[in-house]
């Protein structure tokens, strides 16, 4: 850094070192270790008119990429102009910060308009897709690249191990249970209706829960199986086929994550278009903000925010689709439990850390909560089976 | 068949009746014709969505977990956020109120059994796994929110107490102040997501003083 003496003049450090020997007579001694000693500061940051119009001609420079990336309103035309307008009264460190303020301002307008264009691709990319089957990891991964989410990205060994997933096992031998005629009376759940037909599976769980008229309810996957098992193929409530809910090898986790899995990729969409099916995602929103219980929780309590840990765990935040998506994505193979897990088990599981009155599977009470918190990733794409920690 | 609308009157009416009585009602009732509060409320105490009936650690049953008080109440926002201005003070007001002291003035306790419990999230928990207080003490949960000390990995929901003792030393107005916010956070804090851990007796006078000697004792690992 130079100490201006004239506009468009300057001296080194060198010649400062050895003035003209004429002049340094006619000082004193002491005025010449002044005059140093006010320099050595002033030499750290003081601007030449040569940087401080090199600076406003970068900030002219990017202003026009800027005008051409498409960014529309900006203080920076001012800002230059400011820089200019300070350049003959010779400040020219402030026109080199007004000049710099400038660029920097529209490069950040230009990274920020480039993410947001991102993000809409993304989005268009999304909405396109709905309908096509993809696999979970691909699912998740794009879920990543279009968002920044620690929530997402807190476990590298489960991106890792997802391609393998028991929850993919467990899916697979859903398949012959679902096809296969059982029960007493020997019929497939082919005939079983999950909203988009008897046997449709493809997009059917991403626009569950839902109102079936059959039954006059708004139904969740679970409750609907049940009921298909018990009318259709005639198992009675108490059977282990429909009585055990829980565990790799129950019948209902199977068949679960393969009705399921014939979802990944779709994007959350359930219905609301019968007054049932409003009610109950409402009120399950009073549920879900509802405090209660011996430690005054609601679902809100660990569920409001982005980028929160209970203990090491990185929480997911339900106005934030890209990650309630996967929040949501049961069944998941839960690495901690090492089992395949379902909906319900994850509501029971919250109820029963708020310290509040169990939880009860297949209950509307349930069931207006998984409304809620459906609708809350509408949009999103599913992770199906997902793998969580 | 359907109600023209549930009236809250009638709902807390529906609360005080048997299973059966209402079980017998429940198909008469047109869930569209409510508010959501009234359907939350009714879905909650009356379509069997819950294990009401367990019994709990501090006597009675689920249903009285389930019944919300005036503070958890007020602090329900449905969509999120605070009451207004006015609302928090008056929480405030109360909450104060609802404070208890020691009999021998506010004491710290045992540092280490303070840390055993400020890091144990045993207690309380029922439905299809009651914790029995026979067999561990009740914990404090304090690492589930908050970052305690650098030794272990504590959670980011509440501020880090790191350092809580050695920042703000022992005098009176300190131990007043830590007795205060985990008695009933809502004193300093109105409508915080802290439980209130002395004003609902979910730690009693012992393990409130050996975790408050945790966190300002000069010895404890949290003030290294």
């Amino acid at each position: 850094m130079l100490r201006t003496l004239l506009p468009g003049q300057t001296v080194s450090r060198d010649q400062r070192s050895t003035p003209p020997g004429g002049r340094l007579q006619r000082l004193g001694h002491g005025a010449l270790i002044a005059l140093l000693v006010a320099l050595i500061p002033l030499a750290v940051w003081a601007t030449t008119f040569e940087q401080a119009k090199s600076a406003i001609d970068e900030a002219k420079q990017v202003r026009e990429e800027a005008i051409a990336a498409g960014v529309s309103a900006s203080p920076t035309d001012e800002m230059i102009e400011q820089a200019e307008s300070v350049l003959p009264s010779r400040q020219y460190t402030r026109a080199r910060q007004y000049a710099e303020w400038a660029r920097r301002q529209d490069e950040l307008a230009m990274e920020l308009l480039a993410r947001q264009e991102a993000r809409e691709a993304a989005g268009e990319v999304a909405k396109a897709e709905v309908g096509t089957y993809r696999e979970p990891l691909d699912v998740l991964q794009g879920l990543i690249d279009r968002t920044s989410s620690d929530y997402l990205t807190q476990s590298d060994q489960n991106l890792m191990m997802m391609a393998d997933s028991p929850a993919i096992w467990v899916a697979m031998d859903g398949e012959p249970l679902f096809h296969e005629p059982r029960g007493p009376n020997n019929v497939s759940l082919e005939e079983c209706d999950f909203g988009k037909g008897p046997g449709v599976l493809e997009g059917a769980y991403v626009e569950l829960p839902r109102y079936f008229e059959d039954t006059g309810k708004v139904m969740d996957l679970e409750t609907r199986l049940v009921h298909c098992m018990v009318t259709l193929q005639g198992f009675g409530p108490d059977d282990p086929e429909v009585k055990q809910r829980h565990g790799n090898g129950s019948d209902h986790m199977k068949l679960q994550a393969y009705i399921a899995s014939q979802s990944s990729g779709y994007a959350w969409n359930p219905p609301l278009d019968h007054p049932l099916e409003q009610a109950m995602r409402d009120a399950g929103e009073v549920m879900f903000f509802r405090r209660a219980g011996k430690a005054d929780f609601s679902c809100n309590t660990c569920h409001g925010d982005t980028g929160k840990r209970i203990r090491a765990s990185v929480l997911p935040n339900k106005n934030f689709p890209e990650e309630w998506s996967k929040a949501i994505s049961w069944p998941a193979f839960r690495v901690g439990h090492d089992q395949v897990r379902s909906s319900q088990h994850r509501v029971r599981g919250c109820y029963w850390q708020m310290r509040q009155a169990g939880s009860i599977a297949g209950s509307d009470g349930s069931i207006a909560l998984l409304s809620f918190w459906t609708d809350a990733a509408r949009g999103a794409p599913a992770i199906l089976p997902d793998m969580k920690r | 068949m359907s109600k023209q609308s549930i009236p809250a009157t009638l709902l807390v009416g529906l609360a005080a009746l048997s299973l059966v009585a209402v079980s017998a009602i429940a198909d008469e009732v047109d869930y569209t014709k409510m508010t959501p509060e009234e359907l939350a409320e009714y879905l909650i105490f009356e379509t069997d969505s819950f294990r009401l009936d367990q019994e709990v650690q501090e006597g009675g049953t689920a249903r009285q977990r389930m019944v919300q008080d005036d503070l958890q109440k007020t602090c329900s926002i449905v969509g999120g956020g605070r009451p207004d201005m006015e609302t928090l003070l008056e929480v405030s007001k109360q909450a104060r109120e609802t404070i208890v002291y020691p009999e021998d003035g506010i004491q710290l306790g045992d540092w280490e059994r303070g840390r055993d419990l400020a890091w144990s999230g045993y207690g309380y928990r029922v439905g299809h796994n009651v914790d029995d207080h026979e067999n561990n003490d009740i914990g404090g949960n304090c690492y589930n929110c908050h970052q305690i000390a650098t030794d272990r990995t504590g959670g980011t929901l509440g501020p880090s107490l790191v350092g809580f003792g050695k920042i703000r030393g022992t005098s009176d107005a300190i131990k007043k102040y830590t007795y205060d916010v985990i008695y009933n956070s809502h004193a300093a804090f109105p409508c915080t997501n802290m439980p209130r851990f002395g004003s609902t007796g979910y730690l009693d006078e012992q393990s409130i003083a050996d975790i408050m000697a945790y966190l300002l004792d000069p010895e404890s690992p949290v003030n290294q």
